[in-house]
């Protein structure tokens, strides 16, 4: 997977944990196990991150993440899992070149697992 | 939710009972190596970065012995448990400063439905307490005789 893609997924990842982070019930219980939580340090993570991001695509991704909560999300067989359109066969092929690629329907940025 | 939940989530060709690794670093990539190979996944990175930074922001290795490198994941649909084991034991930042030989990795999705994620570290954390039960997951001969060991009272 390109340099590009791969941040924006990280990034992606990362708004996961944060939001358990930031659900104090259940950033609770993870401390309760001894697992630590510092949604603070996870949020200057992710700002470092998006700064990395080709001016270009974090547009792009900062709009999307103002209408989808999930803006970068995984092709599964075939299709986009946020909006379960069909994905072209092409998609594929263009994956190890340096392009961020974007579903047809719903916009949200793809990328393969 | 209970262990045998817990052991549900998990298979024989998601068990590892003896590392190759020998570091930190080391150990993440062989358990997530399982874990693409069973679900057919190719891309490491969604995953082994994910685990990387969970780590950095505090080890996973609260002890005693054992290990529970977790975190969500866009790679996955449903929870999923990988289980390693280490004879020699591995410098996994724990918090007491000793060796990890057990290691459970748990890789939830990005929502999961009645907190299972949770509940299983919860269940998890509280059966490794015991010594005893330490003891005979780090001496089981198989996957059959390590979740033998698990199940028990």
């Amino acid at each position: 997977m390109n340099r590009q893609l791969n941040i924006l997924v990280d990034v992606q990842n990362k708004e996961l944990t944060l939001r358990d982070a930031e659900d104090t019930e259940r950033a609770k219980e993870f401390e309760a196990l001894g697992f630590k939580m510092d949604p603070e340090k996870i949020r200057g993570e992710i700002a470092k991150l998006i700064e990395e991001v080709d001016p270009k695509h974090r547009g792009y991704y900062l709009r999307l993440k103002k209408k989808y909560s999930d803006p970068v999300v995984p092709v599964r067989d075939g299709h986009c899992t946020g909006c379960y359109a069909n994905v072209p066969t092409s998609f594929t092929s263009v994956m190890n070149e340096n392009k961020v690629q974007n579903c047809e329907s719903c916009g949200r940025i793809i990328f393969q697992i | 939710m209970d262990i045998k939940d817990v052991l549900r989530l998990t298979s024989p060709a998601l068990f590892i009972p003896e590392l190759k690794a020998t570091d930190k670093n080391g150990v993440l990539e062989e358990m997530v190596a399982v874990l693409l190979a069973d679900r057919k996944l190719t891309n490491k990175d969604t995953v082994l970065t994910m685990l990387a930074h969970r780590e950095e922001m505090g080890s996973t290795a609260v002890g005693p012995g054992v290990a529970f490198p977790h975190g969500r994941s866009l790679a996955t649909e449903d929870l999923i448990i990988v289980v390693a084991r280490s004879a020699a034991g591995v410098d996994f930042d724990s918090i007491d400063g000793e060796p990890t030989y057990l290691f459970f990795m748990l890789i939830a999705p990005p929502q999961d439905s009645g907190n299972q994620y949770i509940r299983s570290l919860a269940v998890l954390t509280e059966k490794l307490q015991n010594e005893g039960t330490r003891t005979a997951l780090r001496e089981a001969a198989d996957y059959e005789a390590f979740s033998g060991a698990l199940t028990e009272e």
